[in-house]
C-alpha cells in the first residue's frame, strides 16, 4: 500500500471514529442488542466490527449516556442497550454540533474556494 | 471444548476476571447470531473451516481483548525519548566498561587466567540490569509525577527564548544515568573498604578515609538524582533549585578538595618487586589525583554556569 493510501485509510478511520459514536446514539434511540444494532447500521452505510462496537457501547454506558440490561430472546441471553435521558441531550447537542461543522465544511470546500492566489 | 469456546476463553484470559465474563458473553452472542445468519442464508450447517474463518477475520485473542482495556502506558510519548537517550547513554557506558575489560585481559594476559573475565562480565550484566530497572522505575515514576503536575501548570510559567535558565534535555538524561550509576555501583561495592588485585603483583586497598566518606557520597549522588529528576520533569531551573544545586557542588567540591592531598590508595604488594610497587604506586595516586582533579575542575564549571543562571531572565515577549 502506498504511503498516500495508507494515509488516506488512517484518516478515513479517525473521520469516522467520532460519527459512530453519533450514529450507535441515534440508532440506540430504538432499544436493540449488539448484533441488530451491528446490523441495522450497516443497512444505513456504516460497517462496524464487532471489535469496535462493543467496546465503544460500553465506552457509552460507562459514561451514561446508555443504558442496557441481559435479557432472554430466541433461547439465548442477550444485552439490549438504549439511550439514556443524558444520552439523547448529548446526542441533541452532537448533532446540532455535526450541523455546524458540516455547514463549516461545506462552506470551506464550496467551488472557487480552492483558487491558489486568492486573497 | 468446540472452536468458539475455545476463542472465546482465549479472549478471556487477557481480560480482567469480572469483565471477562460479561464481554465473552455478549461475543458469544454476537458469533452465534453471525452463524445463525450464514446458516439461514446457505441452507447448511457451517462447516468447521467456515467457523474458523470468522474467528480469524475477528482477530487474535488479545488483540480483541484490548480494545475492551483503558489505554496505558510505563512511559508517555513526552518522555520516551529522553528514556531512550537515558538507555543510550547506558549502553555506551557498558560498551566502554566492555572494551576496558578486553583491553586489560588483552594487555594483562595474567590477569585474563581463571575466571577473572567471566567475574567481571558478570558484574558489568548484573550492574546494567540493575541500572536499566532502576533508569525504568525513575522514569515510570516521572510519568505518574508529571501527569499529576500537569493539571496545576499556568501559561506564565513560561518563558522567553533563549532563556539561560532553560534546561538542556539531553544534559539532564546524561546527569540522572550518570547519577544513577555511580549509585547502582556504590550499592554494590557497599560501605565496606573494596580492594583489587592486580593480578599476583599487588592488592589496592582503601585507605579508611575513602569509606568514612562512603554514605556521604551516596547522600550527594541521592540529591543529584532528585535533582536531574525535578528538572526533567519541570525543565527550567529555579532560584531555590539553583541554590541548592550550588549547594549540593560547594560541598562536594569542598570534599574533593580536602581528599586531594590525602592518600586515598594503597598498594601492598604481593610477589612484586620494590620497583614495580613505587611505580604501582605512584600510577595508582596519580591516577586518583587526575580523577580528582578532573572533578573538581567540572564542579567549578557546574558553580558557573549556575552563578551565571542566577542573573535574571529576559523580560518575556507578549
Amino acid at each position: 500500500m502506498s504511503p498516500a493510501a495508507d494515509a488516506f485509510d488512517h484518516l478515513r478511520l479517525e473521520l469516522r471514529r467520532g460519527c459512530l459514536v453519533v450514529a450507535v446514539l441515534a440508532a440506540l434511540r430504538t432499544e436493540q442488542y449488539g448484533y441488530t444494532l451491528r446490523k441495522s447500521l450497516e443497512a444505513h452505510g456504516i460497517e462496524i466490527d464487532e471489535g469496535t462496537l462493543y467496546p465503544l457501547l460500553r465506552r457509552l454506558e460507562s459514561q451514561g449516556l446508555l443504558v442496557s440490561e441481559w435479557r432472554d430472546e430466541d433461547r439465548r441471553t442477550k444485552r439490549f442497550y438504549r439511550i439514556s435521558v443524558e444520552g439523547r441531550h448529548v446526542l441533541k447537542r452532537l448533532l446540532a454540533e455535526w450541523t455546524a461543522l458540516d455547514a463549516s465544511v461545506a462552506s470551506i470546500t464550496a467551488p472557487g474556494k480552492d483558487r491558489r492566489g486568492s486573497a | 471444548m468446540a472452536l468458539l469456546d475455545r476463542y472465546l476463553t482465549a479472549v478471556a484470559f487477557w481480560l480482567p476476571a469480572k469483565e471477562g465474563a460479561d464481554v465473552t458473553a455478549e461475543l458469544r452472542d454476537d458469533i452465534q447470531s453471525d452463524i445463525e445468519a450464514r446458516e439461514t442464508t446457505l441452507g447448511r450447517v457451517l462447516t468447521e473451516a467456515e467457523l474458523e474463518a470468522i474467528l480469524t477475520r475477528l482477530g487474535h485473542p488479545m488483540r480483541v481483548a484490548e480494545r475492551y482495556l483503558p489505554q496505558r502506558s510505563l512511559i508517555g510519548p513526552a518522555l520516551l525519548p529522553v528514556y531512550r537517550t537515558g538507555l543510550t547513554v547506558l549502553g555506551s557506558v557498558a560498551g566502554v566498561w566492555l572494551l576496558v575489560i578486553a583491553a586489560v585481559a588483552a594487555v594483562e594476559p595474567a590477569w585474563a587466567s581463571g575466571d577473572r573475565v567471566a567475574g567481571a562480565l558478570n558484574q558489568l550484566v548484573t550492574l546494567a540490569l540493575i541500572a536499566f530497572a532502576v533508569l525504568t522505575l525513575v522514569f515510570a515514576m516521572a510519568e505518574r509525577w508529571t501527569a499529576r503536575a500537569g493539571t496545576a501548570w499556568t501559561a506564565a510559567s513560561l518563558s522567553s527564548h533563549p532563556d539561560p535558565r532553560r534546561v538542556s534535555r539531553l544534559g539532564v538524561t546524561f546527569e540522572l544515568v550518570f547519577g544513577l550509576a555511580v549509585l547502582v555501583v556504590l550499592a554494590d561495592i557497599g560501605p565496606v573498604s573494596a580492594s583489587w588485585t592486580l593480578g599476583d603483583k599487588a592488592i589496592i586497598d582503601w585507605t579508611p578515609v575513602i569509606p568514612a566518606l562512603y554514605w556521604a557520597t551516596v547522600a550527594v549522588m541521592a540529591a543529584s538524582v532528585a535533582m536531574s529528576l525535578t528538572n526533567l520533569t519541570r525543565p527550567r531551573w529555579t532560584i531555590q533549585r539553583l541554590g541548592l544545586q550550588m549547594a549540593i557542588d560547594s560541598t562536594t567540591l569542598v570534599v574533593v578538595l580536602l581528599l586531594m592531598p590525602l592518600p586515598a590508595l594503597s598498594v601492598t604488594p604481593l610477589a612484586a618487586d620494590p620497583d614495580t610497587v613505587a611505580r604501582l604506586t605512584t600510577i595508582v595516586n596519580a591516577t586518583w589525583v587526575l580523577s580528582l582533579a578532573a572533578i573538581a575542575g567540572v564542579l567549578v564549571l557546574a558553580l558557573f554556569e549556575s552563578y551565571r543562571r542566577l542573573a535574571p531572565p529576559p523580560r518575556p515577549r507578549r
